[in-house]
């Protein structure tokens, strides 16, 4: 065991600068595993990744691996080890089983983590089975959004998501059914950075217009990002905000100035769709609904609704993180639409696309310059000019650095 | 020996309509009124009635699930023959019992005998 004493985090920000050992530093990302991924609520699943009952999806919560599972009674999260000797209880990403048996000596749990068997059992007669369930997460969901928790004693998911609840509203209410549905498929794209490097950049208005000038480049100048993809500061509509918790957002909707446009269509491309969502909402919530678009929100640590493209943020040591992301399709639209919706992923996300791709490579440049050569980085873009709306919201101009101070603000106080 | 009727070893088993909510690839565990526990299942809209019990873990066929004829137990991922009850891949080795059945007014009926009595017993029956 390596001979650590606890970094003192809250010396390593302040109010507009913030210290690069947060990146780079081995003892606060293990700090980091326990108080921010063991502590509290951590994005894990959808539920329509989980439509039948033995269903499961082998995922993690940090470093730790979890099985998602559905039973009878309803979602569970258990940490995917056997408790006899330690083995990955479920190698498969996916399935379908109403017992977990270990490949090692066979022990057998059941979705919820219970110790239901124990082969040969003679010889384990004196061992206490009731003590040797799978550690479960409390768990809890918003509109399908499965969040779980290994503290068990933290505030409810309401509470926490806060401000960022109207995000998942803003995803699921896109639909006429009023849910989003995830696919079987994910790209995983390995970023050799740290993994606050990817949750920070997800509502860094400022490096769009720097880190992704090919794509500004490549795509129409009349498309839906036409209102940010500018070189004069005035021009740009769009906000950063700060939602509380370690929550941030980017704003497109003065981007978005007709129906639709968030999908870079015309109001009346999808007829039928537009029908089913003013059958559902009346005409006046629909077409508010189908204006606004998509949420651009990241909520803390772990969970990124990128538009039309669904993310989700994986550590995997001080200096590798996952960036795993699927299409945000919704439920109840013809096929067509949803067909759309991957078409746009694959230039912005997929593994050739123009945005997470440079991300990728302004992060790994960062990490590598950072490492071994630490020093202080300026976080104090806009301080002078956001503003305080409602329920404590911070807002400012889409440069602005009101998102990252607001994750490093929260970030700090998980350390407290 | 006592001469048992076969119409007495009909016992009820489920309302054919229970299984509607049984997805086609899944089991329904039923006790019967003898105590023995027995899983059904419905393929091509003929039904199977077999025991519950592995013959290996401690684990209820009912909730393994179904691969044509071949039900996997959950535990250990052994399988059996719904039709014959042989057991078809490790680490299952010895057969489970089958029983037959018959469908009368909505009512599905199997000729399922108590749960075995422990071998000693047996003996002495015999």
């Amino acid at each position: 065991m390596r001979d650590t004493t606890t970094p003192d985090i809250g010396s390593l920000i302040k109010d507009e600068t913030i210290h690069s050992s947060l990146y780079t530093d081995r003892d606060i990302f293990e700090l980091e595993c326990e108080k921010i991924f063991e502590g509290n609520w951590v994005y894990v699943a959808h539920e329509s990744e989980l439509p039948r009952n033995g269903d499961y999806l082998r995922r993690t919560m940090g470093t730790t691996p979890i099985l998602v599972t559905k039973s009878a009674k309803g979602i569970h999260v258990v940490v995917n080890r056997c408790t006899h000797r330690g083995n990955l209880l479920c190698p498969a990403p996916r399935g379908r089983q109403k017992a977990f048996g270990c490949k090692y000596h066979g022990w057998v749990f059941g979705p919820d983590g219970e110790l239901v068997d124990i082969p040969f059992p003679d010889g384990s007669e004196n061992l206490d089975k009731s003590k040797l369930g799978l550690r479960a997460a409390r768990v809890e969901s918003y509109r399908g959004f499965i969040f779980a928790s290994l503290n068990h004693d933290v505030d409810d998911l309401i509470t926490y998501l806060g401000n960022a609840r109207q995000a998942l509203d803003r995803a699921s209410d896109l639909s006429p059914v009023g849910e989003i549905q995830l696919s079987k498929t994910w790209v995983q794209h390995s970023f050799k950075a740290n993994w606050k490097m990817i949750s920070e950049n997800e509502a860094d208005g400022y490096h769009v217009n720097f880190v992704h000038d090919s794509f500004g480049k490549a795509i129409t100048p009349e498309g839906k990002y036409d209102n940010v993809l500018k070189e004069d500061e005035e021009g740009i509509g769009s906000v950063s905000r700060y939602l509380g918790n370690g929550h941030t957002e980017i704003d497109y909707e003065v981007s978005y100035g007709a129906p639709m446009k968030w999908l870079g269509v015309k109001e009346d491309r999808y007829p039928e769709y537009t029908a089913a969502m003013k059958e559902r909402y009346g005409e006046q919530e629909a077409n508010t609904i189908m204006r606004k678009g998509p949420p651009h929100t990241f909520i803390f640590p772990n969970l990124f609704l990128a538009e039309t493209c669904f993310v989700v943020i994986q550590p995997i040591s001080v200096n590798e993180s996952i960036n795993w992301h699927t299409p945000l399709y919704l439920k109840g639209v013809p096929d067509k639409l949803n067909q759309r919706i991957l078409r746009q992923g694959e230039p912005a996300m997929g593994p050739s696309a123009f945005l997470t791709a440079d991300d990728a490579v302004i992060a790994e440049r960062q990490w590598g310059a950072l490492d071994g050569d630490p020093g202080w980085l300026d976080l104090s873009r806009g301080a002078d000019r956001e503003v305080q709306k409602d329920n404590g919201v911070l807002q400012s101009h889409y440069t602005d650095e009101t998102s990252n101070r607001g994750f490093w603000n929260h970030y700090k106080s998980v350390f407290q | 020996m006592n001469q048992i009727d076969p119409q007495d070893t009909w016992k009820h088993i489920c309302n054919v309509d229970e299984l509607d909510d049984v997805e086609e690839d899944e089991g329904l565990q039923v006790t019967v009124d003898n105590g023995a526990v027995v899983a059904v299942f419905r393929v091509n809209g003929e039904f199977y009635v077999i025991e519950d019990l592995c013959s290996h873990g401690n684990a209820s066929l009912a909730e393994g699930f179904l691969e044509d004829f071949d039900v996997e137990c959950p535990f250990h991922g052994g399988k059996f023959d719904i039709r014959t009850g042989e057991a078809t891949a490790f680490p299952c080795a010895t057969a489970i019992k089958v029983y037959e059945v018959k469908v009368g007014d909505g009512v599905l009926f199997a000729k399922v005998s108590p749960q075995a009595p422990p071998p000693d017993e047996e003996a002495k029956d015999a």
